[in-house]
């Protein structure tokens, strides 16, 4: 009897042993492979090309043509490549191009007899071939060979990629960013938890506090846990009926996202906040109502500042699914290819998740390191916020 | 002994909790300036008597009062009257100590912060050391007023929230076991204070201890079943108990 008691006991805890080791184990490989296949994005290639602007290169130009600046890198890939048929943008980026117009532009005669070590970006094809060895087809094994040579001489060398983090969205993969993705994502984010915090809270120290248990009650209270469970494309129709189509708030821009996702984490943060609420032991109401406290004054001053650390992380929980909510903003026009930095609430914006789907539909070795990258940035969000919550929390927590 | 004014009287009272009869057909006073002490067996309604004399079974749910229980000569049950003011002129310390999850300087200046009694923060200070010092915990704490009440003894914190009570000066303390969780030592203090506060303040205790009951009262009230079985002077009912079911309780032959 003893023994098989025992025997029973030893099971149950290596059920559960082998319930966390699968658990980290899937974690842990989820972590590996979002890192292999993203850190490749986190930095890119510049070449250094040594420029001398000779009185007879820019006489007669107009320096203000792109297709100037062209070809003076040109002459001066080939020269360094040893051959005579490449092409600027088979190597460089067009920013490259950009750059050196514009510095052409703004120095003008100022660059007559003058040596300049100028970086250029590498496109993406180059780009690529560096990080993986994918031999780019439009370029003969020659010029590869070449390539890879000033790779070792350090005249192309790796750096930071800068423009992940600074840029908006590109056709060019080498220069797409998460820029406006982010700013997009947070902004609506922010939205969502004033639009929910000040709402969900409310409604749920009534239904917790004042509401008298009667029917109205409880046909609420189901359909507030019914709400929590309904599929968020579901609301995405309810954004576009109400807020899209009636309050006319602009198609795809951050105020609606916003709203919508307060809207989606409202029912999520009105039961965690019941739940923090019914979490407070009845005597701390009692010691309010044994010096004659209203019961206004119980709830602001003695009930919610103990409940409000598990308010927050109950609210904080419900922002974080909001911040990986992805289909229903499909459906309020937040799938755009956006160049553009949101400037206000009523700009249109994408959103990280969507971004990395936008990557991600993208046949191209750049860009699905692009879209492994936002989601690291997007796990990076989740992991940093959980820790300030747990921070906050364990700050403001009273022992009772 | 000065003459004895009727503070609270108490008619015909009837509890209800839902269909259940807590307390049957109470009538009973309550004389100023002196402590009364409820005594009886678990779940004969003494706490349940307690709690209606400052509208404290108003919050719970299928809870209803007849009768009229009037506290200087004002009828706090049929009139409409704000249970916020009642449980203003009628304090009450609980079983278990519960100070406010705040500082101890907070959990006195609460209270007189939300009934609005001083605006200056001298006035405030001062009256928070007064009450403090009425239950000699003044010298225990000056030095960490701005620390969590939460850290005093458990003895410590009965006589805080003694203290918090009185702060805001009511005219009646309702206690209920005030030291049924606490060593006799801080029995000991707890009585002696209550005593003293007897001079100022009419006291209502709700006690299991029969030794506590004839120490510290002048009245005693006999609880069972919801019946109020006795009531009258404290000598009179500990040295010549009228009823039967008194005297089998005193000399704990039931209960």
């Amino acid at each position: 009897m003893s023994k098989f008691r025992l025997f029973k006991e030893y099971i149950f805890q290596a059920t559960g042993l082998f319930s966390i080791f699968i658990l980290f184990f899937i974690l842990i490989y989820m972590l590996y492979s979002i890192f292999i296949n993203s850190y490749k994005a986190f930095y890119t290639h510049k070449i250094t090309l040594t420029i001398t602007f000779t009185e007879k290169m820019l006489k007669n130009q107009n320096l203000k043509d792109p297709n100037f600046a062209s070809n003076i890198l040109k002459v001066t890939l080939n020269n360094l490549l040893k051959t005579e048929n490449i092409k600027t943008d088979d190597i460089l980026s067009l920013k490259s191009i950009i750059d050196l117009s514009n510095l052409l532009e703004k120095e003008n005669t100022a660059l007559i007899n003058k040596t300049y070590n100028l970086t250029f970006l590498l496109n993406s094809a180059i780009d690529n071939y560096l990080k993986n060895n994918i031999s780019p087809q439009t370029l003969t094994p020659q010029i590869l060979q070449e390539i890879k040579k000033l790779r070792l001489t350090k005249i192309i060398y790796p750096i930071f990629n800068i423009y992940f983090f600074t840029n908006n969205d590109s056709f060019s993969s080498e220069l797409a960013g998460i820029k406006s993705a982010f700013i997009g994502s947070i902004s609506s984010i922010l939205v969502a938890l004033i639009f929910s915090f000040i709402i969900g809270v409310s409604t749920a120290i009534y239904l917790e506090e004042f509401s008298s248990k009667k029917l109205l009650h409880s046909i609420v209270e189901i359909n507030i846990n019914n709400l929590a469970s309904v599929p968020s494309i579901i609301y995405g129709l309810l954004g576009i009926t109400i807020l899209q189509n009636f309050l006319l708030l602009p198609r795809g821009s951050i105020i609606l996202s916003g709203i919508l996702l307060g809207i989606i984490s409202l029912p999520t943060i009105i039961i965690n906040t019941r739940l923090a609420l019914r979490g407070i032991p009845n005597y701390i109401k009692e010691s309010g109502y044994g010096v004659g406290a209203s019961k206004h004054q119980i709830i602001f001053n003695l009930v919610l500042p103990l409940a409000l650390p598990n308010i927050l992380t109950g609210t904080v929980l419900a922002m974080l699914r909001a911040l990986g909510e992805t289909a229903p903003l499909l459906l309020l026009g937040a799938f755009i290819f956006n160049t553009k930095t949101p400037l206000s609430l009523f700009d249109k914006s994408t959103s990280l998740p969507i971004q990395i789907l936008l990557w991600y539909n993208i046949p191209s070795h750049g860009f699905l390191e692009k879209a492994s990258a936002a989601i690291s940035i997007l796990i990076l969000l989740v992991i940093l916020i959980s820790i300030l919550t747990m921070y906050l929390k364990n700050k403001f927590e009273k022992k009772f | 002994m000065s003459t004895e004014v009727k503070k609270i009287t108490i008619q015909n009272l009837n509890v209800f909790y839902n269909k259940i009869q807590a307390l049957f057909d109470i009538n009973l006073y309550i004389i100023e300036k002196q402590v009364t002490a409820l005594i009886g067996p678990s779940g004969c309604g003494k706490s349940t008597f307690l709690r209606c004399l400052n509208k404290m079974n108003d919050l719970i749910e299928g809870c209803n009062l007849s009768g009229s229980i009037t506290i200087s000569n004002q009828e706090i049950i049929n009139n409409n009257i704000n249970p916020v003011l009642v449980r203003t002129k009628v304090g009450m310390v609980f079983q278990k100590a519960n100070p406010f999850i705040k500082s101890i300087y907070e959990n006195i200046a609460y209270p007189i912060k939300i009934h609005g009694m001083y605006k200056d923060k001298k006035d405030i200070e001062n009256k928070v050391l007064e009450s403090l010092s009425k239950v000699g915990l003044l010298d225990e704490v000056k030095n960490r007023l701005h620390e969590s009440a939460t850290l005093l003894s458990g003895g410590q914190q009965q006589r805080l929230c003694i203290a918090r009570a009185i702060s805001i000066n009511p005219e009646v303390i309702l206690m209920d076991e005030p030291c049924s969780a606490l060593d006799p030592i801080a029995t000991a203090k707890i009585e002696s204070l209550i005593e003293e506060l007897s001079t100022n303040f009419t006291i209502i205790i709700v006690t299991h201890s029969m030794q506590q009951a004839a120490r510290i009262s002048q009245n005693t009230a006999f609880f069972h079943m919801g019946n109020l079985v006795e009531f009258g002077k404290t000598k009179e009912i500990f040295n010549n108990p009228k009823n039967k079911r008194t005297e089998d309780y005193i000399s704990g032959r039931i209960g």
